[in-house]
């Protein structure tokens, strides 16, 4: 018969361990279960809470501790944002006091618990910075696999289809932040944050290349000019870009078209959509920086596609583009489309009204003339094509709020309304040219792109509850430059410029950070133990005590202080009065009871003060009559 | 003396490592130092640094600082505990402390001295060869200054004897490392043979020849019922035979006897196996000392004269305990 | 504090020239223990156990102690009611508030178990029948210290169950010169402070009087020092230290205060501790021990 064994009669109890759980499982919220790490997170909670169920002896408790410590591993693997990592600090935090206290005893009471972990952590934590910093790191093994995409989620769409919407929902979710290296906005002219890239076009609706066709792994054969993200040398400004994207459907992500970065989980495609290759639905973070160069993805010959029309659609447009293609000059065919759009009284509004399923660009182009970003990038890219110019339309987000919030770093913001879709053209000396033809229509007050650059900077009265979700931002998004932003390449710029050429001193220099960690840890945890700890009542008492010295009064063995002052004051009788006093209130202030306590110690220790004064100043004048009689 | 190996309990469940390996010191002191201290980690410890290593994996795998810099830390923190586990022994002295003789099968304890410059915590002293019970005891915090420690343990034969192994052990702060030392303290303690009820020997009080109980005088007192005498009104009514006044037999006052003279010298009974005479000794030297009576006791190798009180009886259970084997008086028919 | 200084200053024109002691012996009644007082006959021992006794207004009763006293002399017995043809319960000496037990070495040691039994419990068992003491019940013993022939003192286990040990002492030269010249007090002049029920109350105050962990280190610390290993003498007992902790308890309620300081410790230290560390000493033991240990904390 398998029989429990029984439980072990001097253990603490579970509360701590409970508590170490509950922030676990706080913090487990946003964890994706359908990602392996996620499911292998969720599964070591279950596990650490079933074991915490069960456990009967030490070992078994000591390691729900453990499983907690890697619970919350996993989970800062996953979710390094500011406030997952607040919860996951608590819950080591926790997790350790809990150990602790599985050695500690019965009586120790939590607060002394939770301050010892504390100390601990706070003991092991310059020797662990030494090494985080400086070991370095090393390259994934295998690539991870990419997350889930079954999530809903808001934002861009795969397919550029102005004609199937009558009116531009106003959504006001974030969609991504960033912050800059210099703490200064991009001037408002280059606030054209790329994501998606649409090369296919059917006669109404652009499409992008399918999530699936991407490389997510490098292939054996691919250099770095596929994926055109080298790890660039640093640009003389320092213009870091930290970008904090919000949960999307795409693994594309937004960045300016310019930067560069060595994280290997960056990947960029030669149609110009900067790829992480993390699961899409977490909030994902990157770090970008800025090249002096222009990347290859804009130098890169266009492939047929981005030529083709389909036949028998919007027969005018294709007209009236052929008609520019006449024009030597792809440049001078750009120019008369621009010319032609601003003659044409062409009106930018949110509320154009659905376009035809036949032919709907012919509609937009030469009856209707009113339409959104989508219209104007789809019909002048189908224009281009016509006039055999090559050109595909990018959506992204246009302009950005710049927040300067009250504590933390000064960001970025982009919401979804600032969604916006332009054209790219290929012209071949100068490679591909973004042209946003929204620019050229008319637009009421307040709408169109123009206002929505002139919107990003002014300051708006928005509640309370932006205000203090932006300021909540603002400390993420200096964690997040902070934190996230220390990788491999931070990493290797710290080791060049602690040392140099000298890169054999590396694990010398370790060592010895970690001797000095550990020596640094230990030699005030040994002063503390063998120091004991005295309060004031203690310290007062060792002054009078040396006072009493000086006049070369000794307590003698087992003598109390009572005794000690009477003595004191029969052989200086000037001295007696403070001295009784003294140690009435030291009795008073040592011995007495809590009830009224407050007040009663606070007078002791006033009376103490003042009966102490007396004491020296009767204690000069005893002491020059003794030297003045003396021989 | 047992040997330390010997018992069920040492290389048992509750030792582990400890209970092997080290050498063990002697003498009446043990100063815990470098030299004398040994420090393996633990299953848990082992696991711990599978942990940290299982963390590392993660970070570079998904690239995050976060599991790095926490597999880091729980790297540290061995290191940290390496240490911290190694000065909660560290520094410790032990001392054997004069001890109070008890009784073999009964429930022992060994005092020690410890002096410690602070407070320690979670320290195991756990006796080899002791009963499982006896060597679970929980871990002890010991506080700083000299504080006294009272290891229970039992031993089954007289003599003086000494505890046997004692294994001085910790796992704190963390129970990454379990650090310690094995020490046979030397003082011995008296084990006086256990109390059983039954025939003892009286010697005369010249001590050589046997003697009976009964001899002896008697003078009036209020030990022990002896006659009835006719009532004096003067007399406590406390005196009256009240049974035989119900009997019909007039107002008569008890008289009481004590026993006058010599008090008795108890020694070993004939005919007894001699352990077991020596055990039946101890059982009528503890009834008297309760009682509160006076007696003396001839052995061998020693004899009190009789006396009463604390350190008489302790005397005697002293000299039973330390009688030597086999050479007990024989004594005629 | 007015009440102690006219109930001490009482007893102490009843008894000249005794403050310390007299102090000392209320203390042991307000801290509920049994007194025990080793003098030579004729210095004050019976007059101080019934100035106590009178104190409070407490019934006093007196049983001197000889061979022949039997248990039952003390507890009283079942005596049989001719009337009735049934036993009746009819109570000894010990049932009385304040018992002076004089020369109690004298009696045989199954009378003395009797009474330290009633002692420790409370009460006495007649022929199977308990019987509870009165409330509060306070045993004075005196033993003689010369005259020992004859008699059994007290076994050093007994000793434990008395709270303090006094020894008058002989008075001083101007307090006899006093006594002489008939200045002492007659006892039935004396006044008494209150009612067998305040002193309950007090009981009860002088238990919550407050004492700090440091004041509970130092009273440790000394009974610490006194089971060291090459200390003469036998290590004081749990409930040694107990008893030095209610004494100290009284000894502060007595001056005034309402939280005990080492100094009370001191105080009743030696009254309390000597007869447990050495039954023939004479307080060398216990000052011996107060000078191991650091008084000022």
């Amino acid at each position: 018969m398998f029989r429990r064994p029984p439980a072990e009669s001097s253990l603490p109890p579970r509360q701590l361990q409970w508590m170490a759980m509950a922030a676990l499982a706080a913090g487990s919220v946003g964890l994706d279960p359908t990602w392996l790490l996620g499911v292998l997170t969720l599964a070591l909670l279950l596990l650490a809470a079933l074991k915490l169920v069960e456990a009967r002896d030490r070992g078994g408790r000591r390691l729900v501790s453990l499983l907690q410590l890697l619970v919350c591993g996993l989970q800062a693997a996953q979710l390094p944002d500011l406030l997952p990592s607040l919860v996951q600090l608590l819950a080591a935090v926790l997790s350790l006091a809990g150990l602790l206290q599985l050695e500690s005893g019965l009586a120790t009471p939590w607060r002394r618990l939770l301050r010892q972990s504390l100390q601990v952590l706070a003991a092991a934590l310059p020797m662990a910075l030494v090494l985080f910093l400086l070991v370095p790191r090393l390259e994934p093994l295998t690539a991870m696999p990419a997350g889930p995409t079954g999530r809903a989620v808001t934002g861009l769409s795969a397919d550029l289809d102005p004609g199937s919407i009558a009116t531009l929902v106003d959504d006001d979710r974030a969609a991504a932040r960033v912050a800059f290296g210099d703490d200064r906005p991009p001037p408002a002219e280059q606030r054209y944050w790329r994501v998606l890239v649409h090369e296919r076009f059917d006669g109404r609706r652009w499409q992008r290349d399918d999530e699936d066709e991407e490389l997510l792994r490098r292939e054996p054969g691919a250099t770095e000019a596929d994926t055109g993200l080298g790890s660039t040398p640093e640009a003389a400004e320092n213009r870091d870009q930290v970008w904090l994207a919000e949960p999307s459907r795409f693994t594309a992500v937004p960045w300016d078209g310019r930067g560069g970065s060595a994280d290997p989980s960056l990947r960029l495609k030669p149609d110009g959509e900067l790829r992480l290759l993390r699961p899409p639905i977490e909030r994902r973070s990157y770090r970008l920086r800025p090249t002096a160069a222009p990347l290859p993805w804009q130098r890169r010959p266009p492939s047929p596609e981005v030529l083709t029309l389909p036949a028998g659609t919007n027969p005018r447009l294709l007209t009236l583009g052929r008609r520019w293609g006449q024009l030597p000059d792809p440049a001078a065919r750009v120019a008369a489309a621009q010319a032609w759009f601003q003659a044409g009284g062409f009106r930018y509004d949110r509320r154009p009204g659905a376009l035809p399923e036949r032919n709907g660009l012919d509609v937009f182009l030469f009856e209707s003339r009113v339409g959104f970003c989508g219209h104007y990038a789809s019909a002048f890219s189908a224009l281009m094509r016509a006039a055999g110019v090559p050109s595909r339309t990018v959506s992204g987000y246009l302009g950005g709020n710049w927040v300067v919030p009250v504590g933390g770093a000064s960001y970025l913001e982009l919401r979804q309304s600032d969604a916006h879709a332009w054209s790219e053209v290929w012209l071949p000396d100068r490679g591909w040219l973004r042209v946003d033809p929204s620019g050229w229509a008319t637009a009421a007050a307040g709408e169109g792109p123009a206002a929505a650059a002139e919107r990003a900077d002014t300051p708006q009265a928005q509640g309370g509850w932006r205000w203090l979700q932006r300021q909540w931002w603002g400390l993420d998004m200096a964690w997040s430059r902070w934190w996230l932003g220390f990788d491999s390449s931070r990493q290797e710029a710290l080791l060049a410029w602690l040392l140099g050429g000298r890169r054999w001193a590396l694990g010398l220099v370790i060592l010895i950070g970690v001797v000095l960690g550990l020596v640094a840890a230990l030699v005030p945890w040994q002063l503390r133990r063998s120091r004991p700890r005295r309060d004031r009542t203690a310290r007062d008492l060792a002054n009078l005590l040396a006072l009493l010295r000086s006049l070369r009064l000794e307590p003698e063995p087992g003598e109390t202080l009572e005794a000690l002052c009477r003595r004191a004051g029969q052989a200086y009788p000037s001295l007696a009065a403070p001295l009784s006093e003294l140690a009435s209130s030291h009795a008073q202030r040592r011995y007495a009871g809590p009830h009224g306590r407050h007040r009663a110690a606070q007078q002791a220790t006033t009376r103490w003060r003042r009966s102490l004064r007396q004491l020296k100043q009767a204690r000069s004048s005893a002491i020059r009559q003794a030297s003045g009689s003396g021989p | 003396m047992r040997s330390a190996e010997g018992g069920d309990g040492s290389g048992g469940t509750g030792f582990g490592w400890p209970g092997r390996f080290g050498r063990v010191q002697q003498g009446e002191r043990l100063q815990l130092r470098l030299r004398n201290l040994y420090i393996l980690p633990t299953s848990f410890g082992l696991l711990w640094l599978g942990g940290a290593l299982l963390l590392q994996l993660v970070g570079i795998q998904t690239q995050r600082n976060g599991p790095l810099l926490l597999s880091f830390l729980m790297l540290t923190l061995q290191l940290l505990a390496l240490h911290l586990t190694h000065c909660n022994l560290q520094g410790l002295e032990l001392e054997c402390a004069r001890s109070e003789p008890g009784f073999a099968g009964e429930p022992l304890t060994y005092p020690l001295l410890a002096r410690s410059r602070h407070a320690r915590n979670a320290i195991r002293l756990r006796l080899a060869g002791q009963p499982a019970a006896v060597r679970s005891a929980p871990p002890r915090r010991i506080p700083a200054g000299t504080s006294s420690i009272e290891l229970p343990w039992r031993c089954d034969q007289r003599g003086l004897r000494a505890p046997g192994l004692l294994l001085i052990s910790t796992t704190a702060p963390l129970g990454l490392f379990v650090c310690w030392s094995r020490w046979a303290p030397a003082a011995r303690q008296a084990v006086i043979p256990a109390r059983r009820p039954g025939p003892v020997g009286r010697a005369a009080p010249t001590g050589t020849a046997a003697g009976t109980a009964e001899a002896g005088a008697w003078s009036e007192g209020s030990e022990h019922w002896h006659d009835l005498r006719p009532h004096r009104p003067q007399e406590s009514q406390a005196r009256v035979a009240w049974k035989a006044l119900a009997q019909g037999r007039g107002r008569l006052s008890k008289v009481f006897l004590d026993p006058v003279g010599e008090p008795p010298l108890l020694m070993p009974a004939a005919g007894v196996e001699p352990e077991r005479a020596l055990q039946h000794l101890a059982a009528e030297v503890w009834l008297r000392s309760r009682r509160g009576e006076a007696y003396g006791l001839v052995l061998t190798h020693q004899r009190v004269p009789p006396g009463e009180g604390r350190q008489h009886r302790n005397r005697c259970l002293l000299a039973l305990a330390t009688a030597p084997p086999r050479t007990l008086p024989s004594i005629p028919g | 504090m007015a009440a102690w200084n006219d109930l001490l200053a009482g007893i102490g024109r009843v008894l000249l020239g005794k403050e310390h002691p007299v102090r000392l012996a209320l203390a042991c009644l307000l801290a509920g223990g049994h007194l025990l007082m080793e003098d030579l006959p004729g210095t004050g021992k019976t007059t101080l156990a019934e100035a106590l006794a009178r104190s409070y207004g407490l019934a006093f009763k007196r049983v001197s102690f000889t061979s022949d006293l039997l248990p039952a002399d003390l507890t009283g017995i079942n005596v049989l009611d001719p009337a009735s043809g049934h036993f009746r319960f009819q109570s000894g000496p010990l049932f009385s508030q304040v018992l002076l037990a004089d020369e109690i070495n004298r009696a045989s040691p199954r009378t003395q178990s009797a009474l330290l039994e009633a002692m420790a419990t409370g009460r006495v068992s007649v022929d199977g029948i308990s019987h509870e003491l009165p409330v509060p019940f306070m045993v004075i013993a005196t033993q003689n210290s010369l005259d020992q022939v004859g008699t059994s003192p007290l076994p050093e286990s007994q000793l434990d169950r008395f709270l303090m040990r006094l020894c008058l002492g002989f008075p001083e030269r101007d307090a006899e010169r006093a006594l002489l010249s008939g200045q002492a007090l007659d006892l039935g002049a004396m006044v008494a402070a209150g009612q067998p029920e305040d002193l309950l109350s007090l009981r009860r105050r002088c238990r919550q009087q407050h004492c700090s962990p440091a004041l509970i280190d130092y009273l440790l610390d000394l009974v610490a020092a006194s089971r060291a290993p090459d200390r003469p003498g036998a290590p004081l007992s749990p409930r040694a230290s107990q008893g030095l902790l209610a004494a100290a308890r009284a000894w502060s309620l007595l001056e005034g205060r309402d939280f005990v300081t080492p100094a009370d410790v001191q105080a009743v230290f030696s009254a309390v501790a000597e007869h447990r560390l050495d039954p023939a000493g004479g307080g060398q033991l216990s000052r011996a021990l107060l000078e191991t240990v650091d008084a000022i904390r």
